[in-house]
Formats: C-alpha cells, sequence, structure tokens
C-alpha cells in the first residue's frame, strides 16, 4: 500500500466512535469513507468524529463525500464532526468556501472535551 | 450478420475437404457459405466483404494459413474475424502456433459433426456478442457526442466587440477532459451598463457534472431575467446568487455542489461587484503587467447549503485592466512528471500577457498549459475567461504590442503611466535607453538602488536581444514599454527575433532549435536576481519579455491617491 493511500481507523470510546483518516482522499477512494462511514451509521453510531490529522491531501470528491455522509447522519439522528484540520487541509476547506459546512473542533482532545 | 445468416468463408486447397466441409455446415443450417483455395484467394475475398467467421487450412500452396493469420492480424478490420483452422490430429503444434498467432479455434480432420457444430457455433457466438458491445459502445458514444454539443452550445461562441457603448473586450474558452464537462463559463449584459460574467466548476465529473452544469448556467441566466422583470432595482448579484443557489439545493441527494465567481463590472465606473463562492481566486490584471489576486476569503459553494447568504464584495478596475477567470483544470493541469501548472507559473505568465487582447490572452495561456502538460493527458476541465474593461478614451481595438495603435492606447489611458520608445539593434542605442530610464525614473521618483538594479537587468537583457535575436542581421527594431504603477515599475521588451524564453536559462546545454544562446548565461541569471519578475510570450513572432521591479514609490510623484 502506497504511502499516500486512504487510510482509515476506528476506535469506539463508547460516546463517541472516532474514525482517523489518513493519507489522500481523491474521487478514486471517497467512496470507501462513504461506505465506512454508513457502515457505522446504520450500525447505530450517533457521534462520528473524523479525525483528519494524518490527511495529506483531499479533492472535492472528498468533500462531496461528507456532505452525503452528514446528510445520512441527519436522518439517523446522528451527527458527524471533524476535528484535526491542520495546515493544507484547512486551507482546502476555507480555499473551498466549505469549512462552514461542518461542525469543525480544534484537536481531538478540544472535540471530544466539547462532545 | 447479413439476413442471409452468418457469412463464412472456408479455405482449403483440397477439394475434398472444401464439398465435405461446405456440405456438413449446409447440413447445419449455415448457408452463407464461400470458398476460397489458398490464402491470397481468401485474402483478396476478406477484402471484398465482411465474413463473420473463417475456416482455414494450415498447408495450402500460394500462401499458407499462417501468412493469411498474420496478414489479419495485423491490424485493421479483419482483426476482429474469429479464425477457426483446420488441421490433421497429427498437426497439433502447428495449430498450437496458429493460437499463438491469433486463431480463435482448431478443428480436426477428419470431420466430426458435432465438434464442427459446437465450435463454429461458439465462435459465431463471441463475434456476436463482441459486434453488440462495439455497437452499444458507438451508441453511446454517439449519445455523449450529442450531449457534448449541445453542451458546448450553451456557452456563448461569440464574443462581442469592445464598443464605446459597450467597453469590454471578452474571450473565454472551455475544453473538457472528457466528452462532457463539468465547467461553465457564461456572459451577458444584464443592462445596458452592467455587463455579467461567471465561470464555474462542478464537483464530479461526466454526465451528471454535466447536467448539474446545465442546470446552473441556465438558473443564473433565468435569475438575471426574473430580476430584471420584477424588480425596478439594480442586480443584486448577491441575491441571483441566492436564488440560484437555493434551487440547485433542492433535490440534491447526491450532494453535487458547484464552485461559481459571478462578476458584474458597471461599464461606466470600472466596479465589479462580486460573489465568489468557494472558486479559485481569479487574477486581476493590471495594464501595466502587476498581477493580484481577488483574494477574498471565498464563500461556501452553490448547493451546498439552502440558506446560504453570500456577501458582495467589490474590486475597481483602472482603465485597460483585466480580470482572468479560470478553473482548477489551469492551474492543476499535471506534466509527464506530475508536477502540477500552479498559480506561480499562471501568474508569470499571465504577467507577460498584460499587453494583449483577452483573446490574445486566453490563447496565450492555454498554449503554456498546453505547452506545460505536454504529452499527458488532460484529466480535469479547462476553462478560463478574460474580460478587459476599455472605456471610452482609451483605444478599443485589440492591438498587438508593439504596434503604434497599442501605445497610443496606453498613452490615452490615465493610468499607468507608460514610456515608450524605440530602438535599433545596435549596442550604441542602449545610451538612448539609459536615458529614457533615467528620465523616468526622476519623474517619479523611484528609490535610487532599485532604478539602478532594473537598468543594469534592462542592459543585460537588451544586450542580449541585440546580440543574439538576428543571427542573420539587418536592422531591426526593439520597443520598449516603461511603465510606472504605484507597485513598481515594468519594461516590457518586444523584438521580433528568433524565439528565447529568459527563464529556460539554466538549461543552457540543451538549447532547442530555433532558440538563441545566452550571452554567456551568466547576465540572465543575474537578471533574475536583479528584477522581481521575469514574464515572457512569443506571441505571433514576437518575443514579449517583461521584468518587473517592485518598489516603494512616493504617491505623490505618481499624479494621483493611492487607492
Amino acid at each position: 500500500m502506497s504511502k499516500t493511500a486512504l487510510k482509515m481507523q476506528d476506535t469506539d470510546t463508547g460516546e463517541v466512535c472516532i474514525v482517523s483518516i489518513g493519507g489522500r482522499i481523491d474521487s478514486s477512494n471517497a467512496v470507501d469513507l462513504l461506505d465506512r462511514l454508513n457502515v457505522l451509521l446504520s450500525s447505530g453510531k450517533k457521534t462520528i468524529l473524523l479525525d483528519f490529522k494524518e490527511v495529506l491531501y483531499l479533492t472535492s470528491a472528498a468533500f462531496r463525500v461528507l456532505l452525503v455522509a452528514t446528510d445520512e447522519a441527519e436522518r439517523n439522528t446522528a451527527r458527524i464532526v471533524l476535528c484535526g484540520l491542520l495546515g493544507q487541509v484547512r486551507e482546502l476547506f476555507e480555499m473551498g468556501g466549505l469549512l462552514e459546512a461542518f461542525t469543525v473542533h480544534g484537536s481531538r482532545e478540544d472535540a471530544l472535551a466539547k462532545l | 450478420m447479413s439476413i442471409d445468416g452468418p457469412a463464412l468463408l472456408v479455405v482449403d486447397d483440397n477439394d475434398d475437404n472444401r464439398y465435405t466441409l461446405t456440405r456438413r455446415l449446409t447440413r447445419e443450417g449455415y448457408t452463407n457459405l464461400t470458398t476460397a483455395t489458398n490464402g491470397r484467394e481468401a485474402l483478396d475475398l476478406l477484402q471484398s466483404k465482411p465474413f463473420d467467421l473463417i475456416l482455414l487450412d494450415i498447408m495450402m500452396p500460394d500462401m499458407n494459413g499462417y501468412e493469411v493469420l498474420e496478414r489479419m492480424k495485423a491490424g485493421g478490420e479483419l482483426h476482429n474475424i474469429p479464425v477457426i483452422m483446420i488441421s490433421a490430429l497429427s498437426e497439433i503444434d502447428s495449430v498450437i502456433r496458429c493460437i499463438e498467432l491469433g486463431a480463435e479455434d482448431y478443428l480436426p480432420k477428419p470431420f466430426n459433426p458435432t465438434l464442427l457444430r459446437a465450435r463454429v457455433g461458439a465462435s459465431l457466438e463471441k463475434k456476436r456478442l463482441r459486434d453488440d458491445v462495439k455497437a452499444s459502445l458507438a451508441r453511446l458514444e454517439q449519445e455523449m457526442d450529442a450531449a457534448r454539443k449541445l453542451q458546448l452550445g450553451m456557452l456563448p461562441l461569440y464574443f462581442p466587440a469592445c464598443t464605446p457603448e459597450q467597453p469590454v473586450e471578452i474571450h473565454a474558452l472551455m475544453e473538457t477532459a472528457r466528452q462532457v464537462g463539468g465547467d461553465l463559463y457564461d456572459f451577458f449584459y444584464a443592462s445596458e451598463r452592467l455587463f455579467c460574467f461567471l465561470v464555474g466548476d462542478v464537483s464530479g465529473k461526466g454526465a451528471a457534472a454535466a447536467m448539474f452544469m446545465a442546470r446552473t448556467r441556465s438558473l443564473v441566466r433565468m435569475a438575471m431575467q426574473l430580476w430584471r422583470k420584477t424588480s425596478g432595482d439594480p442586480v443584486s448579484p448577491a441575491h441571483v446568487v441566492e436564488s440560484v443557489n437555493h434551487e440547485l439545493c433542492q433535490n440534491n441527494r447526491d450532494r453535487m455542489f458547484v464552485t461559481l465567481f459571478f462578476g458584474v463590472l458597471d461599464t461606466k465606473t470600472g466596479v465589479v461587484t462580486y460573489i465568489n463562492a468557494g472558486h479559485l481566486a481569479p487574477c486581476l490584471l493590471h495594464a501595466s503587467g502587476s498581477i493580484e489576486p481577488i483574494n477574498e476569503k471565498p464563500a461556501m459553494p452553490l448547493a451546498v447549503r439552502a440558506d446560504t447568504v453570500y456577501q458582495e464584495r467589490t474590486v475597481t478596475l483602472l482603465p485597460g485592466d483585466a480580470v482572468f477567470v479560470f478553473s482548477d483544470g489551469v492551474t492543476e493541469a499535471m506534466n509527464a512528471a506530475e508536477e502540477l501548472y500552479g498559480n506561480e507559473r499562471l501568474q508569470a505568465e499571465l504577467c507577460a500577457t498584460s499587453a494583449l487582447s483577452s483573446e490574445e490572452m486566453v490563447q496565450a495561456i492555454k498554449a503554456k498549459v498546453d505547452l506545460f502538460s505536454g504529452d499527458a493527458p488532460q484529466s480535469d476541465d479547462v476553462t478560463m475567461l478574460a474580460l478587459r474593461w476599455r472605456p471610452v478614451g482609451a483605444n478599443c481595438k485589440s492591438a498587438t504590442p508593439g504596434a503604434d495603435q497599442y501605445f497610443e492606447a496606453k498613452q490615452s489611458m490615465p493610468l499607468p503611466q507608460t514610456t515608450h520608445i524605440v530602438i535599433r539593434n545596435d549596442a550604441e542605442e542602449l545610451a538612448a535607453l539609459t536615458t529614457a530610464m533615467e528620465r523616468v525614473g526622476a519623474e517619479h521618483d523611484i528609490p535610487e538602488k532599485s532604478l539602478f538594479q532594473l537598468q543594469v537587468a534592462l542592459d543585460e537583457m537588451v544586450s542580449n536581444v541585440i546580440k543574439y535575436a538576428w543571427p542573420e542581421g539587418g536592422t531591426h527594431d526593439i520597443d520598449i514599454h516603461i511603465t510606472v504603477r504605484d507597485e513598481g515599475v515594468a519594461v516590457e521588451i518586444i523584438d521580433d527575433g528568433r524565439m528565447f524564453d529568459p527563464r529556460d536559462a539554466p538549461k543552457r546545454d540543451k538549447l532547442l532549435p530555433g532558440q538563441r544562446p545566452l550571452a554567456g548565461g551568466v547576465g540572465v541569471q543575474m537578471t533574475k536576481k536583479l528584477v522581481d519578475r521575469i514574464g515572457y510570450a512569443r506571441i505571433g513572432n514576437r518575443n514579449h519579455t517583461t521584468l518587473t521591479k517592485l518598489c516603494v514609490l512616493n504617491p505623490a510623484a505618481l499624479g494621483r491617491e493611492k487607492t
């Protein structure tokens, strides 16, 4: 597996399901992220925290998946929250005017304290 | 397949074999049969009409089975016709060779009716499926082609002339990576005075993106029309964008979204009111050749949230200023080494086009992007739109830089202030350039050090032109435009000599044909250190080299207040 491939890892604290995402999210693998989130939502998870700390790059395909997943969460009275948006990745959200489209917290610790 | 059933060709030099085979095939219901007695005859027949299957003997006089196979599989239409080899069981090595050459199957002699039925049937079935797939693909391609024409038909391809009443010089292009694309551009006069222009990019690709693009484009046009009909107020870009956004959010479970830069230019005042909904920052290109991004924090793209409130922002153009709006297919164009064309390269190359008409600007950048990507496949739609505001008093003709009319156009504009001199390709003429630079320096109070560095750089570049641009000799003119703005000084050198891009200077050991060697190379390297930017464009048969030196000028010396 290449260094930039999309990686996902779930940790369930009971209250919150944390998904650490790493690598590059683009049109070739964005659907994998969506599938993962849909599985978590349909298994009844109510709060999903996506940690972007290890994400290297993302394209508009990733934004779309996040929007679709957020809709799905709303339908399930669940929520998807983002954290760990740093540097270039944060800039991509800002450049795309999409930072306000999601609930975003600072670090994972900040997010967990607020959730 | 014809109505006579599948067309079969039986090739065998043995009369008995041909007779037996045709009789058995007829008994199986195959009546559309043709026979040949050797390879040459078979190839002639294959050229004259279409066949669905060939039964081919290996050992024949006058071109054997191998040769026929080789010729058929070498390419062209015949490549797709399945071939069953006819052979004695003892010839199994030959059969293997034929399969390797591309034969579909083989039929042992003496002929067994069951095997014959099975193998001919299977080969024909495969051929039919392949033909079906091909036909479906062709149909799909036709559909996509029609869609493409429809889509491109939505984009304005007629660019209204720049006139004193409509003083906007506009040009745009879109090139889709696939048959249909998700980019869009549009422009139109919303009233006598207001010129609207927009560039957008739908997330995703293919047919879905194309349909979303079409929806967006139509909604913007409709919203503008409705606004004009129902409201006496001046057009509010924010309201237009908000209603389009609201509409796009309906029934959008796939969560497509579209980034959009929507601008409205007041052609009387030069004020552009704009909304940037998540789109890349367009470039504001001053007539002097300096450039800046129109870089507010972008708002949310369209179709993300129905209740988004969009804030209008404004930027004021000076006469002759241009706006260049583009999609990420430009800056994310990739070359074979997977490098991106990038924003910096775009800005540098836009600088070099500052003197061009909108059409020339778009074409120059397109050419630069194509040159950069080389053979690498285009992965995203490429869209560019350039507009230049040329209000009354400024020359509206598209001018080739260096032409007198262009100079007059620049002169007739209140700002920026341009000095134009023409020198011959003679080293003694450099003194005239130095004098001109000193005069400009004094007039505008240019800091001594900046002026000195720019002069040295200019001297290097112009000397280089004089020395190398015309190997055949003769007398030639070099046009030099010195433009002063409040952020610095830009000097454009225009010559009709051999092509030379000073930015290629480090690769001096790998000169391309037509490139001229550098004045020791050191000169150009030094020039690069002395000025802040070197721009270059080859337009028509001329080199346009622009040196820009950024420096803080005394605003009073510019004769106007700072904006």
